[in-house]
């Protein structure tokens, strides 16, 4: 008898009874459900495995290791603040189907980082895609169901890359676990497509910013914990030292703050955030040593945390004034004074202010990057820290609530958002002062302290004159203003280009076909009019004859037979 | 219940004196002129120590770039600074109406 239950079934029997109750019971349920399961992993020991038998395959459903185990308590903490963030949704709100959805892909999410073999990890691989649309959906706007729509295609393809290389590396080595995978062969390079994909690698990354800024707003607070995070989980499990992967994760980590800096959604500009942050992690795995891997999934841990922490004080905002767009906004710290708080607390959090959690996990990157001696890409990514000041430090907060007067007068959220942002902000100030507490739980044993003279020193000066810039172009009136458009990008050759060619094919397709039926019918017509000209009423050869010229033709014809046979 | 309230827009410069130095052309500030300034002060001092700091704190060093004095410092204005005016010549390449994939 197994003294734990898998993680993902706890949360899995909490969607199924969501829909039956409502109100108290229904808070306490919701609330419950990441309490027990905490509770159950808290008891899971490393080395517990449960398998079951399927289709002939051995299937290990639960494979509890130190890296395994983190991103367990980390999706319970995510999972806890995310719920509690959205316990006062309505009926109006799509309240049940968002909770269900909710707790169905925060279960899929672990089930994917315990699955012990390649097949239970697209099972729920592909669970995390279709539960989680409905966040989307959930928004109930026409472009949120056509942004859900395009974010499940492309998830489901993810899938798709990922069962046809689990199935090809099941044929070539009969081997379906789950462990160090690397870029060999056609399997290897299928299953990183498909983490590719879910980890918004550049190219493949507009779903992120497509359709997570039209999830509702409480929805968009469980999208950013759950499925980067799972691909980041699958990088640093299966793919760890693959030196492709510290040029991804520097572009990664580089080129979104360009398109952060003109964005005019906060919300986006947080995705776009999101990318950027997950290309720290790539760079992480990429690096591959102990020190780099801890500081990857440090940083996984964190982000949840400061991201979590950033969508939510944005969720607050867009669910007191509709909107999350920096050219509507301005001034709501008058009205939202501890939203506004715990949005700087988040800003400070993701910057990697000294103290505050981003700080302690970033830093074992950048060192692990000088260690192995990647100077240009350690240098690439000092130039993607200042512009997380940028854009995620001052620009988050300042448009949303100082900037100049909307004149809007709102007011806080209602308890249970405040509730949430607190805790995930008590959770940032905590690690970032108490670095120990998150790094005795990292997979690899380290002696590391990020808290020396010299770091400290540095980080600050970065900060400051990275702010700096900022103030000045602010005060020269060079910082670019903030203007209600949209920003092309890759999403732009499927949205537009692809639509475009499609149409165009197919009009010439239209084309060619009229021309050849016309050609058919014209055939067809002639053939017809020229029956009908010899056998119709008027036909030559439907032509009531008189006797007498029948009798002629008959003679005719006897003098011929006459004449041959006479031959 | 009325949950989202942005209807309450109040007339802009109605709210004490916090908005009085605004520039003509500009939306008025959401912070007053004093607080800005003692802000803005307050950050250049401490920007300016920090600098400063670099001639006193012994750096350890793992890569020669760092021992140039003043080395972080500039390397996120620059930073920034070309990222800023980066971004702004993106935005002449790929900035389009707000209805532009709608519009079909």
């Amino acid at each position: 008898m197994p003294t734990s239950l898998p993680p993902f079934a706890i949360f899995f029997a909490g969607a199924l009874l969501v829909p039956f109750v409502r109100g108290w019971p229904r808070y306490v349920l919701l609330l419950a459900v990441p309490v027990l399961g905490a509770l159950n992993v808290a008891g899971i020991q490393e080395g517990f495995g449960l398998s079951a038998g399927i289709l002939g395959y051995e299937l290990s459903l639960v494979r509890a290791d130190r890296l395994s185990l983190l991103f367990g308590y980390l999706f319970h903490l995510g999972a806890f603040i995310a719920i509690l963030y959205s316990l006062h949704l309505k009926k109006e709100d799509s309240a049940t189907l968002q909770h269900t959805a909710a707790l169905v892909y925060a279960g899929s999410g672990l089930g994917a980082v315990f699955a012990g073999d390649l097949i239970t990890l697209f099972l729920f691989w592909e669970v995390l895609a279709v539960s989680s649309v409905f966040l989307i959906f959930a928004r109930g706007t026409e472009r949120a169901r056509r942004a859900g729509m395009r974010y499940l295609v492309i998830q489901v393809v993810s899938g798709v890359a990922l069962l046809a290389g689990a199935m090809a590396r099941a044929a070539q080595t009969g081997d379906i676990a789950f462990d160090h995978i690397g870029l060999e062969g056609l399997s290897g390079w299928l299953i990183f497509l498909a983490i590719a994909v879910k980890g918004a690698f550049p190219l493949v990354h507009n779903w992120l910013t497509d359709a997570y800024p039209e999830s509702t707003p409480t929805g968009t607070v469980f999208l950013s914990a759950f499925t980067t995070k799972v691909a980041v989980y699958a990088l640093a499990r299966g793919f760890p030292e693959t030196e492709l992967l510290i040029y991804v994760g520097a572009v990664m980590a580089c080129y979104p703050i360009f398109f952060a800096v003109i964005e005019n959604d906060l919300r986006r500009v947080l995705s776009y955030s999101m990318i950027n942050q997950i290309g720290f992690m790539v760079c992480g795995v990429g690096v591959g040593t102990a020190k780099a891997l801890n500081g990857a999934v440090a940083h996984a841990f964190n982000d949840v945390l400061f991201k979590g922490l950033l969508f939510m004080s944005m969720g607050a905002v867009l669910y007191r004034t509709g909107t999350t767009k920096a050219s509507e906004l301005g001034g709501l710290w008058r009205t939202m004074k501890w939203t506004t708080v715990l949005c700087i607390v988040g800003a400070a959090s993701i910057s990697a202010v000294p103290l505050f959690n981003g700080f302690v996990s970033k830093a074992l990157i950048m060192s692990a990057l000088l260690e192995e001696h990647h100077y240009w890409i350690w240098l690439a990514m000092l130039f993607a820290s200042a512009g997380v000041v940028e854009h995620a430090g001052i620009k988050i907060p300042f448009f949303a609530f100082f900037a100049h007067d909307s004149g809007i007068r709102t007011r806080e959220p209602p308890w249970n958002m405040l509730a949430a942002m607190t805790v995930g902000a008590v959770a940032c100030i905590a690690v970032g002062s108490m670095p120990w507490l998150l790094y005795d739980l990292l997979p690899f044993d380290m002696d590391y302290s990020p808290y020396d003279v010299t770091h400290v020193v540095t980080q600050l000066q970065l900060l400051a004159f990275a702010i700096g810039a900022v103030v000045l172009f602010r005060l020269m009136r060079i910082y670019p203003d903030e203007i209600r458009a949209v920003n092309l990008d890759v999403e732009w050759t499927y949205r537009k280009l692809a639509p475009a060619i499609v149409r165009r094919v197919g009009s010439a397709i239209r084309a060619a076909d009229s021309t050849v039926r016309g050609v058919a019918l014209g055939g067809v017509n002639w053939a017809l009019g020229n029956a009908f000209r010899h056998t119709g009423p008027h036909g030559a050869l439907a032509r009531s004859w008189p006797t007498g010229s029948m009798v002629l033709w008959v003679a005719v014809l006897l003098a011929a037979f006459l004449i041959l046979r006479a031959f | 219940m009325n949950r989202r309230d942005s209807g309450h827009r109040g007339a802009h410069g109605s709210h004490g004196g916090g908005h009085g130095g605004h520039d003509g052309g500009h939306p008025p500030s959401s912070v007053g002129p004093k607080a800005t300034r003692i802000i803005l002060g307050a950050f250049f001092v401490i920007s300016a120590g920090l600098v400063i700091a670099d001639f006193f704190v012994d750096r350890y060093i793992e890569h020669p770039w760092e021992n140039l004095k003043g080395f972080y410092p500039l390397w996120g204005l620059l930073g920034v600074a070309g990222l800023i005016l980066a971004a702004k010549g993106l935005r002449r390449i790929v900035m389009r109406s707000e209805d532009y994939y709608d519009a079909d």
